[in-house]
């Protein structure tokens, strides 16, 4: 029976039009899976792996395996960490399951990236480790030093087994054999920061880095290969006049820079270029001020100064322009109130000042502690310890009058101990002592020999893999210098030093780093 | 079967003959004249139409400059000529603003000191114009307004109708940059005066005006301390050394101040 009739071009057309809706047909794919998500493991991989630049070869071979079915490949890559305003761009060092890589980049954190991929489902799992990279002058301690008007500095390799020195691995003038030339100007003072920013491929990263400081000029050095990346001419956005460097410091938040006393700051935790700000003012008359070299500088709290000029403190932050004034609060000296507090500090010569912890306020552990001398009649001196008592204000507690038949009266060089026992080494004369800050005596600990001057005191330590904890005491005799370095036991010297280490020039400080030293708040910035 | 390969051959023939390659358009009109942006972005189709105003101030000028020349980029239509061909320029009244006045606050267009100028060389398609400013006494109180035009003339005829104008506004008076607001006028400069501008500017050597603003907004906080301690510093030395002088903001008539 024929129900339609339609002659056989209209058939035709249709089944044209049938055949084009025929092809755009597709088979159904199910969107739910039910079966066992695939999942990759790698074993033999570890979380950090520690290595020094120019010399190791990374060596991996982890074994690799899937839940599924499948031939399984391996990318191996890695990328920087830490970068500021460019996403790091990650280097391909194989595409084979064992890797072999002869280790050449910057002293610094990085991570190892491995992928494997199932090529038969597309599936890909990622690895990734921390590498922990070193060069051989990470890994040791640094010895600033001058010739009388050039500043250099030597460099004492020590083993990763180790942070004990050894006058074997020395590298002398290590500063000027890398640069060509030395410092200009004495010796002030050496530290290492973590977070300084210089640039690298573009853009500025984090950079582990060394600051040798002279009385006329300023080095950053980038700690895997000591090169320059800043200096007197370009650390500044315009150098000042005259070249006469006083510090560079930090509380890891935010760096500072005192120049002929005048003082520079710079965001530490946040972009920047590594360059310092402009001058911060007194006042808004700009009313000149002299910064003491001395500082107590919490971790990221308030940055106590002190300008000689007025006998009065000052904080500062990396945002003002200007100094803030910090009030005295409260003063004690001898268990008297001093009164008004100001009166404590009005006329005195700050004669030392240093961290003793980093945390100081909310109670806690005294900041630091402060030596004045009075400017009119200059056999008085007191000693008082520093608080923070918020942002504006500090403490002068437990104050003493220096008694002038003592040896801490006539004290030409001071150290506190930096977190350990309450004392205060300082040396008179050839005789090193110690002051205990809860009892106010003295205590001989060491004399050098007659042949020797004592040129520094510092207390440095460290916890964890490269562990040490050093009084260490420079001295110069002619041409040639001496840093010994003395553990001590509750808080005395050990009758020798643990090592000592020699060299030529005078020894201004002694600073260990290693690939383990992570943070700034490890030492003190401060004398 | 037969009458469907033909209609699918008949199909295939006609999408076949339908392609044809894509050929450039050659501009076959006469020569015709416009302006345009820098040639550094003239292919950028988002900076057609920039530069159409300049804003322009003596007040960043030592103040024995009495005259200052800026320039607009014209562009030929059609192929570069054999010959020098000329151009007229010709000023039109804005309504509402203050218009300059020719021989007072610019060389006149017509005058054949400048109109010489006006000549796209042989071989060329692009002229930078000259259009002369003169620092009138006026301009201290008044900003004022040129806005000129192309004239067809034997040589160059009118090119895109928007791309025919150009407009100069002038003055002496320093203008408030916009990036002197909000948090930056709170934290570093203060209220806006002109006379706190002009002692930045003097005390610096910098324009303050927005293309330094901005660098100064940039991602690092220490330029802006810079250059303001130096500010400060300087208002300080002057402070001193003109006690009975100071320098006087035009809107509180009080002694210019910085946060």
């Amino acid at each position: 029976m024929k129900i339609f009739n339609i002659n056989r071009q209209v058939a035709n057309i249709f089944f044209v039009l049938f055949l084009f809706i025929f092809s755009a047909c597709e088979k159904y794919k199910p969107v739910y899976q039910y079966s066992e998500n695939e999942k990759i493991t790698a074993t033999g991989l570890e979380a950090l792996y520690q290595v020094t630049s120019g010399n190791d070869v990374l060596t991996i071979d982890p074994t690799i395996s899937s839940n599924k079915t499948g031939d399984l490949k391996c990318v191996w890559g890695i990328y920087e960490t830490n970068t500021q305003g460019t996403n790091p761009v990650m280097d391909t060092l194989a595409r084979t399951k064992k890797l072999e890589y002869k280790v050449n980049r910057s002293a610094k954190d990085w991570y190892l990236m491995l992928r494997v991929t199932n090529s038969r489902t597309g599936y890909s799992q990622y690895f990734k480790s921390t590498v922990r990279v070193g060069t051989i002058y990470t890994r040791g301690w640094y010895i600033p030093k001058d010739d009388g008007s050039q500043t250099d500095m030597d460099f004492f390799a020590t083993p990763a087994t180790s942070s004990m020195p050894s006058n074997n691995t020395k590298i002398e003038n290590v500063y000027s054999l890398m640069q060509g030339k030395k410092l200009e100007g004495k010796a002030i003072m050496l530290s290492f920061f973590v977070n300084f920013k210089s640039m690298v491929n573009g853009s500025y990263v984090s950079t582990r880095s060394l600051s040798l400081v002279s009385e006329k000029d300023v080095s950053m050095m980038d700690l895997s290969n000591l090169q320059v990346y800043r200096n007197f001419d370009n650390i500044f956005q315009a150098a000042p006049t005259p070249r006469k460097m006083d510090v560079v410091t930090t509380d890891f938040l935010k760096y500072f820079l005192i120049n002929n006393g005048q003082l520079y700051s710079m965001v530490g935790q946040g972009y920047s270029e590594g360059i310092f700000g402009g001058r911060k003012l007194l006042t808004s008359n700009d009313n000149p001020y002299h910064l003491s070299k001395h500082q107590i500088i919490p971790s990221a709290g308030t940055a106590y100064f002190f300008d000689e000029m007025s006998s009065a403190f000052y904080a500062g932050t990396d945002r003002s322009l200007y100094l803030g004034a910090v009030t005295i609060n409260t003063a004690r000296l001898d268990n008297n109130p001093v009164t008004p507090a100001s009166a404590a500090a009005t006329n005195k010569k700050l004669i030392y000042m240093g961290n003793k912890v980093y945390g100081s306020s909310g109670g806690g552990a005294p900041g630091g502690y402060v030596i004045f001398q009075d400017k009119t009649n200059p056999t008085i001196k007191t000693m008082y310890q520093v608080g923070s008592a918020g942002p504006n204000g500090l403490t002068l507690n437990a104050g003493v009058t220096i008694s002038t038949a003592s040896k801490l009266f006539n004290a030409t060089h001071y150290g506190l101990l930096f977190g350990d026992e309450n004392l205060l080494y300082f040396s008179s004369g050839k005789e090193i002592y110690s002051y205990n800050l809860n009892s106010n005596t003295e205590q001989l600990q060491y004399t050098v020999p007659n042949d020797e001057e004592i040129t520094f005191i510092r207390h440095r330590k460290l916890t964890g893999a490269d562990a040490y904890n050093y009084v260490m005491i420079g001295t110069q005799s002619g041409q040639n210098y001496k840093v010994r370095l003395f553990n001590k036991t509750t808080g005395n010297l050990n009758t020798e030093p643990s090592v000592t280490l020699t060299g030529k020039g005078r020894p201004v400080d002694a600073l260990y780093v290693s690939p383990t030293v992570t943070t700034e708040l490890v030492y003190s910035y401060t004398f | 079967m037969k009458r469907l390969y033909y209609i699918f051959l008949a199909l295939g023939c006609t999408i076949a003959v339908a392609c044809k390659q894509n050929e450039p358009l050659l501009y076959t009109d006469i020569a015709r004249a416009q302006f345009g942006p820098d040639p550094t972005v003239y292919y950028s189709s988002s900076q057609i139409y920039g530069d159409t105003l300049k804003n322009q101030s003596f007040a960043y000028l030592a103040t024995d400059i009495l005259v200052d020349t800026i320039y607009f980029d014209l562009y030929t239509m059609g192929a570069p000529s054999k010959v020098n061909r000329s151009f007229v320029l010709k000023q039109e009244q804005v309504y509402g603003t203050t218009n300059a006045l020719p021989g007072v606050h610019y060389k006149a267009l017509d005058n054949p000191e400048i109109s010489k100028h006006y000549v796209i060389k042989a071989g060329a398609t692009h002229h930078k114009v000259p259009i002369v400013l003169f620092r009138d006494v006026s301009l201290k109180t008044t900003a004022v307004t040129l806005k000129f035009k192309l004239i067809d003339n034997k040589d160059l005829a009118l090119g895109q109708p928007g791309l025919l104008w150009r407009k100069v506004v002038f003055s002496d008076k320093l203008i408030k940059p916009a990036a002197w607001s909000g948090s930056n006028q709170s934290q570093f400069y203060g209220a806006y005066s002109e006379a706190k501008h002009r002692f930045m500017i003097s005390a610096t050597g910098q324009k303050w005006d927005q293309e330094f603003m901005n660098y100064l907004n940039g991602a690092f906080t220490e330029p802006v301390q810079y250059w303001m301690s130096v500010v400060k510093s300087s208002l300080a030395t002057y402070n001193a050394a003109n006690p009975t002088n100071p320098i006087i903001d035009e809107v509180t008539n009080k002694a210019i101040v910085f946060p």
